[in-house]
């Protein structure tokens, strides 16, 4: 459905934010997973028309999206990493002419729509207060429900559930899930959780780059039996780091557990079934 | 030890915020424009205008620059203080930073120094660029004085540096309380609205000084203390910090640091600023409410919410958009704010008088438009700049950018929208103006409100260009990197109008939005201005939709890019439709320039303020040798003038008789073209063909190009004592429309046209050589020429009279016949003699029975007439049929002036006297035999309902029926001194008249503005002031200090004595054939009689220019024994001499003041306060101890009460007790 080939992004400040990035996403949720810096705001910001590209191309549904930007904008929906709002308007009111914007002239249905999306993200009650009173996560809700208006084919969410408690966040990837049957969603993120959750589709991405892409399930099958975990005190971790391909490690009860990526188990390490958090930082590991 | 900690972190702070800010490109841009700004006044292009004709480094026009730049160092302010007080918050660093151990004072004070010291510097680039401007090498040296640094220092330190920490404490205390940068920004515009205000409420002399202290820029203060300084003192005189200027300062500085303590927070610990829980409405929410709000929400949930939008759906969008930003900025504190002050400004300029005298206009349509225009001019580029910037800046200040800009919607309709708002904010303060006026008109029983006149008034002329400007300042913010640059640049665009003039682009197709100023008169309606109006509309329309076509397609989406990239991809973003919107406005653009330049500059001419000097300067080059040859003089003339007044035509043919009454031989003399504005200069549509004079025996030469002189060619000379006849032909016709408003006015209704615009003047013509002596010097011109010495008699007989009339002069036999439209009556100067109507066109046939001046006019209008018989004269008062509220009093002042002038100086020459109403823009009345021109706003639409209000209707009247005495009858030789024969006498005439009808209380407050205009008028004098018998041709000095010169001689000689002194000069000269009156002559007269103290006490008068400081320094009073009451009162006196520099010579002084005491307020019009106590004594140079034994118990008490005396400072003569 979606289609970029070779976009890349140079700001005026010589920041490279894409490199040469080719993905082709299908419909459904999909995940781009990448640290922070990795250009994941740059790449969502061009794909819903905020910015343009230096050089390459992106189709929607034959839509060529640096050319006909408001055709796209029509399928779209969109929910910014940081968002402010319009001081002193209620959540109706604002939602409400948001839809307008949207396209959605009709007044029943308007009326309809806003009212359900406010209820979906629990947000009804308080629809005649302003949003720029709101707390950090009901902003966030109310910044889902707008991008939910017009029933987008292209949905990007850039890092959605930061500000959210684990119930809402719940609730919040239940909707994702359900929206994700006919449109393609982009879930910009840096929790792996996230992903392994919802997307059957993923990328990561860094410094500009698509490091890798593909199905969870079969990245993490290709490095099953590779990874290797041993749980050790924090002042070895150094020694191990020296000799071995760490890729990640955590403290568990005040002591280090080491994950390394090998093909044969290291003396005094076990083997662990891999995930995908091992394989987003084996690949990020890879690209030092 | 903790100071020195405190002292540290407050360093550190200063020091970090100097270099966070001295790092910003806003810093360098700013102080460069400031630099460039003040750099470039040194050239000579630059001119000033309204700062007056002084060195550019004197004190004073430094002083004037600062000043002026301080309302831009408003913005200055509100930029940098603004962001210091909020860039922990805006940046989120508060969280990071306030968890620190830091004192709060040094935090927030070390921040707010270093900042301040930014807007210093900032600033300071200004008195540096005029610095270093006045070294440079190209300066012209006649417009410098010697370089001193202190006068930039001076100023610097005393105006701007206090300027600067006030206006920095008033915002950083805003911006720390309300944590919003539109808190700020209004604020800077309730400052200058207030300051408006004051300045309005309180600009009456005598209130000038709570003026000056309330002005927190401190421009009032100086205004007040330098407006009696003379150019001497403003080239050199440095202010001092004391008195006005030292309370104004510490006034405001006190306030500001109260301000500050108070609000700015230096002293509260940081913290975060708690999230303002704002009640909603209704937070009492009963569950039953509540439980049904649920069971809503429930059913919500189970909406449809997948409907898709719709596309093609750009109209509601725009509309719900448009309702949306409209909504925002109306209801918005900022808005009522500004409503409120805008009304209340309103309220202010309508409630305080405009016409003569501090007297008010009945609140006629015309006069309630122009007060809204004049409240909300300044007003209105506020209004733009500030709701520009927020509109514009909206969605990324309020973070909603991303969220708004990937939208299904069209770049156009976000910027149409907010445009339309800000539209519709110029609009509704309009209208709320208009509903005020009408509010105000039906309140004060004035039911014509005349909505169309409001309508074009106020939305075609005024709203209309506003409306452009502001898509310019839209265009300024897209195109700029913030908000305050933006505003930085659209304000000093705007600002850079004044230096349009003087770079000679001051055509209005060279100002933006701006077109020929729109004249309204209720006589003839718009006139021609609708129509120029209208295609400078087009013009600027045109300009404007390309504007807005350029600045949407630059319209930042998505993140905020730099102006570049946009560029790149502008031909992308216009698309197909506005590249052809684009094209056709070019073609309207053209087209509408093409009509403008053919009627400005081929059908009329146009000239830049160079252009005028270098032909005045090219005049006298050429022929200023031919000055004071033998000319003829007119002796007769029968003129036929055909007036077409829709056609704005006129044509005249006049049998003429000269006569030479020089004596020598004429064998030629100069012609010139009677002209228009600048007089040289035909203007509208003059056709040279013709024009021609014949005199017998002679040729008209051909033209002299754009000097528009002929010489004529006598074949056989034109002996001494010759007659010849001749015959004089013209047509004027007024063609198109002019880009300055034309001087001529044959218009459809109130053509009011004088000789000087219709007939040729003989000879050479002094007064059209350039005056401005650095204009003369950079032309290489002697010294600006002075009039003729009073003393140099071979002027006295002289048959070309230059002082008064222009033109050669002498007593003419005068007839006219003079045809109009046949519903318009045409008036001239003489007795009706025939009336018929012939092809549809009514005609007039005037014959004067006795010779009258060579002072003539036509004059054709829809009048009605208001007539009396009174003592053998018929009195006419030709008006306006809507203009009849003043009629009455008017026939009353012609009355009584004939009256009284009669008994005093001798008969009245004519059996007739006429008042003709003519209409504005012209605000003057002008005397011609047996007729006055008096224009409608002179007069005829006062509001004379007040009866404590002073009647200047009245006195207009009585001073223009006095020049029926003084200029009818008896006229002056064309030397120095001159006018105050004609000016003087009849402000003396009309003065008497008011004093008898009125009373010394209002004669008084007549004396009081006549001696501000005297003092303001010699502060502002370029040449050289003269004493009042050697005036050339300064109203200053002929009219205000001849008022108070003339009061003060009846006071000393009394009326009967001083009026039979008059009566026998008048006898003596009246309609003089052999040789024309000077003052010498007039002095003579009145010293005729008069003993060695009267002699002296004339000569200070008349004689020398004199300056008095009168005080009364202390009154005690004490009750004696038989119940009276002994006075007494300690007066200082001084006298100082001054020249024409106005440089000033101590001198003693010993002359007979009147010494007065009241029991009422003679401030007080109500009562015609008379003195318990009226005497004059002697005074000498310092201080005199004076006794006096009243009845009755005095309340106000001093020296010289009645303003006959010129005293800088009036208000301390009299003292309440």
């Amino acid at each position: 459905m979606l289609e970029l080939h070779a976009v890349s992004k140079t700001y005026d400040n010589g920041v490279k934010a894409l490199n040469n990035v080719t993905l082709s996403i299908p419909k459904g949720l999909y995940g781009l997973l990448g640290p922070n810096g990795a250009g994941k705001s740059s790449l969502m910001r061009t794909l819903s028309t905020l910015q343009t590209a230096d050089s390459g191309s992106m189709t929607f549904d034959g839509i060529d999206i640096l050319s006909d930007p408001i055709a796209l904008r029509h399928r779209l929906g969109y929910l910014p990493q940081n968002f402010g709002v319009y001081p002193r308007v209620p959540a109706d009111e604002l939602l409400d002419h948001l839809a307008i914007l949207k396209g959605l002239v009709n007044k029943k249905q308007r009326k309809e729509v806003v009212d359900g999306l406010l209820a979906q993200t629990n947000l009804f009650e308080h629809r005649k207060k302003a949003v720029s009173g709101y707390s950090g996560g009901m902003r966030q809700r109310f910044g889902i429900a707008q991008a939910l208006l017009g029933d987008p084919d292209l949905l990007i969410v850039d890092e959605p559930t930061g500000g959210l408690d684990p119930e809402e966040r719940n609730r919040f990837h239940n909707l994702l899930v359900s929206l994700g049957q006919d449109k393609v969603i982009i879930l910009s993120t840096h929790i792996v959780e996230d992903v392994s959750e919802l997307c059957p589709k993923m990328a990561i991405l860094a410094k500009g780059k698509i490091l890798l892409q593909g199905d969870p399930l079969a990245l993490i099958e290709q490095l099953n039996g590779q990874i290797w975990r041993k749980t050790v005190a924090v002042d070895e971790v150094a020694a191990i780091e020296h000799e071995l391909p760490v890729i990640s490690k955590r403290l568990f009860a005040g002591r280090s557990v080491v994950h390394v990526l090998a093909s044969t188990a290291p003396p005094g390490f076990e083997g662990v079934t891999a995930n995908l958090e091992d394989v987003y930082f084996s690949c990020l590991h890879g690209a030092k | 030890m903790t100071t020195n900690i405190m002292l540290t972190t407050m360093l550190k702070m200063f020091l970090f915020e100097w270099r966070y800010f001295t790092r910003q490109p806003s810093f360098a841009i700013t102080s460069l424009i400031f630099f460039s700004l003040a750099f470039a006044t040194s050239l000579d292009q630059i001119g000033m205008t309204g700062f007056g004709n002084y060195y550019k480094n004197s004190p004073y026009i430094i002083t004037q620059v600062l000043l002026y730049f301080g309302l831009f160092s408003l913005f200055l302010v509100a930029n940098f203080i603004t962001d210091t007080a909020l860039r922990d918050h805006t940046s989120e660093m508060a969280e990071i930073l306030y968890c620190k151990p830091v004192n709060p004072l040094a935090y927030q004070g070390g921040r707010f120094l270093g900042s301040f010291a930014v807007v210093l510097t900032v600033f300071a680039f200004m008195p540096l660029g005029m610095w270093l401007g006045s070294m440079m090498p190209w300066v012209n040296p006649s417009r410098f004085g010697p370089i001193n640094l202190s006068h930039y220092l001076i100023p610097f330190f005393y105006l701007s540096v206090p300027s600067l920490f006030i206006f920095s404490c008033l915002l950083y205390s805003v911006a720390i309380r309300i944590k919003s940068t539109s808190a700020v920004y209004l604020t800077v515009v309730g400052v200058i609205i207030l300051n408006e205000i004051t300045e309005n409420l309180f600009n009456a002399p005598d209130t000038r000084d709570l003026a000056a202290l309330l002005d927190p820029f401190g421009w009032r203060a100086v205004n007040q203390i330098t407006q009696y300084w003379s150019a001497v003192e403003k080239n050199q005189q440095l202010l001092s910090l004391d008195g006005l200027l030292l309370e104004n300062r510490l006034l405001w500085l006190g306030l500001a640091l109260v301000i500050a303590a108070v609000f700015g927070g230096f002293s509260r610990t940081l913290s975060l600023r708690k999230i303002k829980s704002k009640k909603t409405k209704s937070t009492t929410k009963t569950d039953k409410n509540q439980a049904k709000n649920q069971q809503l929400a429930a059913e919500a949930l189970n909406n449809t919410t997948n409907y898709k939008g719709q596309q093609n759906v750009n109209w509601p969008q725009f509309v719900s958009r448009t309702r949306f930003e409209i909504k925002q900025v109306i209801f918005d504190p900022a808005f009522y704010i500004l409503c409120g002050c805008t009304l209340l400004m309103l309220l202010m300029i309508i409630a305080e008088p405009k016409g003569m005298f501090a007297t008010s206009y009945w609140p006629v349509t015309q006069s309630m438009v122009e007060q809204i225009r004049n409240a909300m001019g300044v007003l209105s580029v506020i209004i733009i700049t500030y709701y520009t910037a927020e509109v514009v800046w909206r969605e990324r200040e309020s973070g909603m950018g991303d969220i708004i800009d990937s939208m299904p919607v069209l770049g156009f309709s976000f910027w149409l929208s907010k445009l339309l708002a800000v539209w519709l904010v110029l609009v509704l303060l309009l209208v709320l103006g208009m509903l005020l006026t009408i509010w105000y008109q039906l309140g004060h029983g004035y039911d014509q409100l005349e909505i169309s006149q409001y309508l074009i008034s106020l939305f075609y002329f005024t709203a209309l260009p506003w409306m452009m400007k502001a898509v310019l300042a839209f265009f300024f913010q897209v195109i700029s990197p913030n908000k305050y640059v933006g505003m930085l640049a659209f304000v000093l665009f705007i600002m850079s109008d004044f230096v349009m003039e003087s770079l000679g682009l001051g055509h209005n197709m060279f100002r933006f939005s701006h077109s020929p100023a729109m004249t309204y008169s209720d006589m003839n309606g718009y006139g021609v201005s609708l129509l120029s109006h209208s295609w400078y509309m087009l013009y600027w329309g045109a300009l404007s939709l390309a504007i807005g076509i350029v600045g949407y397609a630059l319209w930042q989406r998505g993140p905020q890019q730099a102006l570049m990239p946009r560029l790149k991809t502008l031909g992308y973003q216009l698309g197909h439709r506005s590249k052809l919107t684009l094209a056709a406005s070019s073609v309207v653009f053209v087209f509408s320039a093409s009509v403008i330049v053919y009627n400005t500059r081929v059908l009329n001419e146009y000239h830049t303020v160079a252009q005028t000097n270098q032909l005045h300067a090219d005049y006298e080059l050429r022929y200023g040798q031919y000055a004071g040859a033998p000319v003829p003089t007119m002796t007769k003339l029968n003129a036929a003038v055909d007036i077409f007044p829709q056609q704005r035509k006129l044509t005249i043919d006049a049998q003429l008789e000269v006569t030479n009454k020089t004596d020598q031989p004429i064998k030629r003399f100069l012609i010139s073209m009677p002209g228009y504005n600048p007089v040289l200069v035909n203007n509208p549509g003059y056709s040279p063909i013709d024009f021609n004079v014949e005199i017998e025996g002679g040729t008209f030469g051909p033209v002299d190009g754009a000097l528009n002189t002929h010489w004529f060619e006598f074949d056989q000379p034109l002996l001494p004592g010759e007659q010849r006849k001749g015959r004089y032909t013209n047509q004027l016709h007024q063609q198109g429309f002019t880009d300055k408003p034309a001087t001529i006015q044959i218009i459809g209704n109130g053509t009011f046209i004088q000789n000087a615009e219709t007939f040729p003047r003989f000879g050479y013509r002094p007064n059209e050589q350039l005056l401005d002596p650095a204009q003369r010097k950079k032309r290489g011109l002697a010294a600006t020429p002075r009039g003729h010495k009073l003393e140099d008699s071979s002027h006295y007989q002289q048959s070309i009279s230059e002082t008064m009339l222009g033109l050669s002069s002498g007593y003419l036999e005068f007839e006219t016949t003079v045809s109009t439209v046949s519903d318009q009556i045409a008036i001239a100067p003489g007795y009706l003699q025939k009336e018929w109507i012939e092809d549809n066109r009514r005609y007039f046939h005037y014959k004067m029975d006795a010779p009258i001046e060579n002072y003539f006019t036509w004059l054709s209008g829809r009048y009605d007439t208001l007539k009396t018989h009174h003592n053998g004269v018929d009195i006419s008062i030709y008006h306006h049929p809507a203009h009849n509220m003043n009629i009455e009093r008017m026939q009353q002042a012609v009355k009584d002036s004939i009256d009284y002038y009669s008994n005093s100086f001798g008969p009245y020459q004519h059996r007739q006297s006429r008042i003709i109403e003519m209409p504005g823009p012209r605000v003057f009345a002008q005397d011609f035999p047996n007729t006055v021109a008096f224009s409608e706003r002179s007069g005829f639409i006062t509001n004379l309902s007040d009866p404590n209000g002073i009647d200047p209707l009245y006195y207009t009247t009585a001073h223009e029926i006095a020049h029926q005495w003084w200029g009818g009858q008896v006229d002056a030789a064309n030397v120095q001194g001159g006018t105050m024969l004609v000016e003087t006498l009849a402000q003396y005439s009309s003065m008497m008249l008011v004093k008898k009808t009125s009373g010394d209380t209002k004669l008084r407050a007549m004396l009081k503005l006549d001696l501000d205009s005297y003092l303001t008028g010699r502060a502002r004098e370029t040449i050289a002031e003269l004493p009042l018998m050697r005036v050339e041709d300064q109203p200053y000095i002929h009219y205000k200090k001849g008022a108070l010169a003339m009061m003060a001689l009846a006071d000393l000689l009394g009326e009967t004595r001083l009026n039979q002194a008059l009566k026998d000069f008048v006898t003596q000269y009246k309609f003089s054939q052999t040789g024309y009156p000077t003052t010498l002559d007039l002095m003579a007269f009145i010293n005729r009689d008069t003993n060695e103290q009267e002699k002296v006490a004339i000569q200070r008068l008349f004689g020398e220019i004199n300056l008095y400081d009168l005080k009364t320094e202390k009154v005690t009073v004490s009750e004696t024994n038989d119940n009276r009451y002994e006075v007494t009162l300690t007066i200082n006196a001084q006298r100082v001499t001054a020249d024409g520099k106005g440089v000033e010579t101590p001198a003693p002084l010993s002359a007979m003041i009147d010494i007065g005491l009241f029991a009422t307020d003679p401030n007080d019009l109500s009562v015609n306060a008379q003195p318990l106590y009226l005497q004059k004594h002697l005074l000498v140079s310092g201080e005199n101890v004076i006794k006096v034994i009243v009845a009755d118990k005095p309340l106000f008490a001093g020296v010289d009460p009645l303003v006959r005396f010129i005293d800088r400072d009036v208000g301390d003569n009299l003292v309440g007790l």
